[in-house]
């Protein structure tokens, strides 16, 4: 268990994974086929499962990461994220921004789409635009003022106000660049049913609620694509998918649930892949309750809670504690923020000194989803220990968004994805008292003053020397005010049979299967 | 026999328009915004409000739901919230993946309770009795999630000689060795509600003179059995079967989540989930019709089995 337990950094890398991918094939059985075993051959298929259906094959009308998760092989957008979460170039060679407002990408001029067409700036703008004004993803293009084509293979932004995020929000599947001349002589439904890409493989079929079939792009342009086809299963039982894995039956398995995390790591034949996710899980507060305005009372509440021990027991090892709410891969993150240590001693002190010495009660909202219902109860018992009593509250996902939007929790816990890799997205929905009421947000402007003020500085600009530096300055504001209790950031864990080489865990949970090769 | 036919089909109407408005009522009023499910937590308001726009969310309830209607009549089932895709289209796409699972484990049912129902009978309160009544309660009671799994890891994982789920349709063989888990978990339940109706109403039958009589002619004991007793303890069998075929072909949402069958429970529940309303009314009125006309067959079948019947429908 432990050798796959080793990474504390953000970045991840799977390059011990994959040297134990290596020393396991020895001891592989079941496959009677390779009985002369000298040389290393590779299966011409690659089948991958998931718990969900994809609901689309446009990428611009949806945010949901299963689909996304298949569709990123069939499209490429300008820009991709590296293991390490950094913008990369992918369709763009390079890009200029001349200054907050203006950014000039340069394309590579050897793409062509499935079909054939070369891909040109044309479709780079139209692709863009058509972003912008998409029901389900505009808000990644909501600074985008105007695109343009320089020439054949350079484009220009144009932004309306700054926009630190916008490189990030083109790396994102749902930026992918779509062929223009096709979509418009067949009608933009047509990529709905037969969609054209630049990606690593074309779509050959969906079976709906089954699964989805790519076979190998032999002019994609990022190199040989080793294996000829891709099948994504949808298997919906987390166990089912392990044992599919087990059986032979499938080659990968996403999100592998934790009490299978074990039963993967300790098989010779099957490889735990894990590495911190962009999700977090924290405790909202709300101030306006008496007790909860109380600095004192605030930091008992952060001292009586042990976040190890929810990675232990909820989480069964796939997660990290978190000193703050932004998780290890978005830029943003404090490495250095104050730890938050475990001490139930000193918070029944600090109740006493606020005068809650023979305790208080309180309660704590949640969804019904099970680890979050599981988190509360640990959280619970813990407060129980230095004498405050914790009531939970397990609401459905919807009832539980609009009785925390009224203020009606005391203690709120929150799951969260900061999905566009920057701390912009989590910190000013959680802290700027502009979003007063949404997501368990209870700021009111100057409560705790400082923190509206560096949180737009980090807006206004995407220098992100200055932009980090706001940032540490805002974790430094919320942890002299005892502001939230961060607790842990989830950890992605893929399960793959031993024979699985170059597949990439992504922080994103879109995972690189472009180059993904499986022994016979 | 036309005529009556005739009136059945007429009599849905007023089961579908009943189905639809509560269907529709109860998504409209349980709690959860649409748009923020489809749009998740990195929505801006704006968007919410176009898609809200778009999607006709913010007209009234009773005019969305006439407008549904309108639609309905005209055969236009409407666009799925999710994806906008035909709802009639991924209706058709999975429903033909539920018809053949139902249809494997009510002849398994079938094939198993009946015989097993007979034997019970004709034995009755011996130890084939008991092993069989045995065999039908713990076949209710069985969990079927548990039960699943349980075939999964002995046909699946420890003899390999069974793929764990999905549907394999690249070959008929394929497709018939990936329904053989699925169809018999999905068939306990039925089965053992054949066999314990089976049973008893052999053991109605058996007791009626005219079985006396069979015997006393000489009839030979298998004659008896099948000609005399089971045609006449038919109809309730026949009920059974298709009430539990009706079921069936609702879709099972466990079976189908335990073996990852694209059928249409489990598309329901995930619609349901999403708040899509439009895929939810298009299932329901689908599977409305599916058990309507099951049901229809059922009754046309006990005139083939039943003279009785058969002159009562010609005098009406």
């Amino acid at each position: 268990m432990k050798k796959n337990l080793m990474k504390k950094t953000a970045c991840a890398v799977l390059a011990a994974a994959m040297a134990f991918s290596l020393t396991a094939c020895g001891g592989s059985s079941g496959d009677s086929a390779s009985s002369e075993a000298a040389e290393v051959s590779y299966k011409d298929t690659f089948t991958f499962s998931q718990a969900a259906d994809i609901v689309t094959l446009d990428p611009a009308d949806t945010a949901a990461i299963p689909t996304l998760d298949v569709l990123c092989g069939i499209y490429d957008s300008l820009v991709t994220f590296d293991a390490d979460m950094n913008v990369v170039p992918c369709l763009a060679t390079e890009w200029d921004q001349e200054d907050e407002l203006h950014y000039t990408f340069k394309l590579r001029d050897d793409v062509v789409f499935h079909n054939g067409d070369p891909m040109t700036a044309e479709d780079v703008v139209y692709s863009i635009k058509r972003l912008a004004v998409s029901a389900k993803n505009a808000s990644l293009m909501s600074a985008l003022e105007d695109a343009e084509a320089v020439d054949d293979y350079t484009v220009k932004f144009t932004l309306s106000q700054p926009a630190p995020t916008f490189l990030n929000n083109l790396a994102n599947t749902a930026a992918a660049i779509l062929p223009q001349s096709y979509m418009e002589e067949n009608g933009e439904d047509i990529i709905t049913t037969a969609p054209v890409g630049t990606g690593a493989y074309k779509f050959v079929e969906w079976k709906q609620g089954s699964s989805v079939t790519m076979e190998a792009n032999e002019d994609y342009w990022d190199g040989e694509v080793t294996t000829k086809n891709v099948i994504m299963k949808v298997i919906p039982e987390a166990s089912q998918r392990t044992i599919a894995l087990e059986t032979g039956e499938i080659d990968c398995a996403y999100g592998v649930q934790s009490n299978d995390i074990s039963r993967i790591d300790e098989d010779p034949t099957m490889n735990l892949l894990m590495a911190p996710a962009l999700s977090t899980a924290f405790v909202c507060m709300n101030y306006e309750k008496a007790g909860i305005d109380n600095k004192d009372v605030r930091e008992a509440i952060r001292l009586a809670i042990d976040s190890q021990s929810i990675v232990d027991a909820v989480y069964y090892g796939a997660a990290e504690p978190d000193n703050t709410i932004i998780p290890f891969a978005a830029f943003g993150y404090q490495e250095d923020a104050a730890e938050i240590e475990y001490n139930p001693e000193k918070a029944k002190e600090l109740l006493a000194a606020a005068g809650y010495g023979n305790g208080f009660s309180t309660n704590i909202y949640t969804n019904d989803n099970q680890q979050s219902v599981e988190i509360c109860q640990i959280i619970q018992a813990q407060l129980k220990e230095v004498g405050i009593d914790c009531e939970v509250k397990t609401l459905e996902f919807g009832t539980f968004l609009d009785k925390i939007g009224s203020g009606e929790h005391d203690l709120c816990l929150m799951t969260w994805s900061t999905g566009t890799v920057d701390a912009d997205f989590t910190y000013y929905a959680q802290f700027h008292s502009s979003q007063y009421g949404i997501y368990g947000n209870m700021m009111t402007p100057d409560l705790f003053p400082g923190l509206d003020e560096k949180l737009d500085e980090a807006r206004s600009t995407s220098d992100q020397e200055v932009r980090m530096a706001a940032y540490k300055e805002v974790e430094e504001i919320l942890t002299e005010n005892s502001i939230y209790r961060p607790l842990v950031c989830r950890s992605s864990v893929v399960g793959t049979t031993a024979k699985v080489e170059n597949f990439e865990l992504r922080a994103n949970d879109i995972y690189n299967f472009k180059h993904v090769k499986v022994q016979e | 026999m036309i005529k009556y036919i005739f009136k059945r089909i007429l009599m849905l109407i007023p089961v579908l328009i009943g189905v639809t408005f509560i269907v529709y009522f109860i998504l409209a009023l349980t709690p959860g915004d649409p748009v923020t499910i489809i749009l998740g937590d990195q929505a801006t308001e704006q968007s919410k409000e176009e898609l809200r726009e778009e999607l006709g969310l913010n007209q009234p309830l009773l005019k969305r739901y006439a407008d549904y209607m309108v639609g309905l009549l005209k055969g236009d089932m409407g666009k799925s919230y999710k994806n906008n895709l035909d709802v009639a289209d991924q209706i058709m796409e999975r429903f033909p993946n539920t018809a053949i699972l139902a249809l494997t484990a009510i002849l398994i049912a079938m094939l198993v309770g009946v015989p097993v129902g007979i034997i019970s009978a004709k034995h009755q309160n011996t130890i084939l009795d008991r092993i069989s009544m045995i065999f039908a309660l713990t076949g209710i009671s069985m969990p079927v999630f548990w039960l699943g799994l349980l075939l999964v890891i002995i046909f699946a994982v420890n003899l390999r000689i069974l793929p764990s789920s999905g549907f394999d349709t690249s070959s008929l063989g394929a497709a018939l060795r990936s329904l053989v888990l699925p169809g018999i978990v999905l068939s306990v339940n039925s089965m053992a509600t054949i066999t314990r109706m089976t049973r008893s109403s052999m053991l109605e039958v058996m007791r009626k003179d005219y079985i006396d009589t069979a015997r006393a002619k000489g009839v030979s004991e298998r004659v008896v059995t099948f000609r005399h007793m089971l045609s006449n303890a038919l109809i309730p069998i026949i009920t059974v079967v298709g009430i539990s075929f009706g079921n069936l072909l609702g879709g099972s949402i466990i079976t189908e989540t335990v073996f990852a069958w694209p059928g249409i429970g489990r598309f329901v529940v995930e619609s349901i989930k999403m708040k899509d309303t439009p895929t939810v009314l298009g299932c329901v009125i689908f599977l409305s019709v599916m058990f309507s006309v099951v049901n229809l067959l059922i009754d046309i079948l006990y005139a083939f089995v039943d003279p009785r019947i058969k002159s009562q429908y010609k005098l009406k």
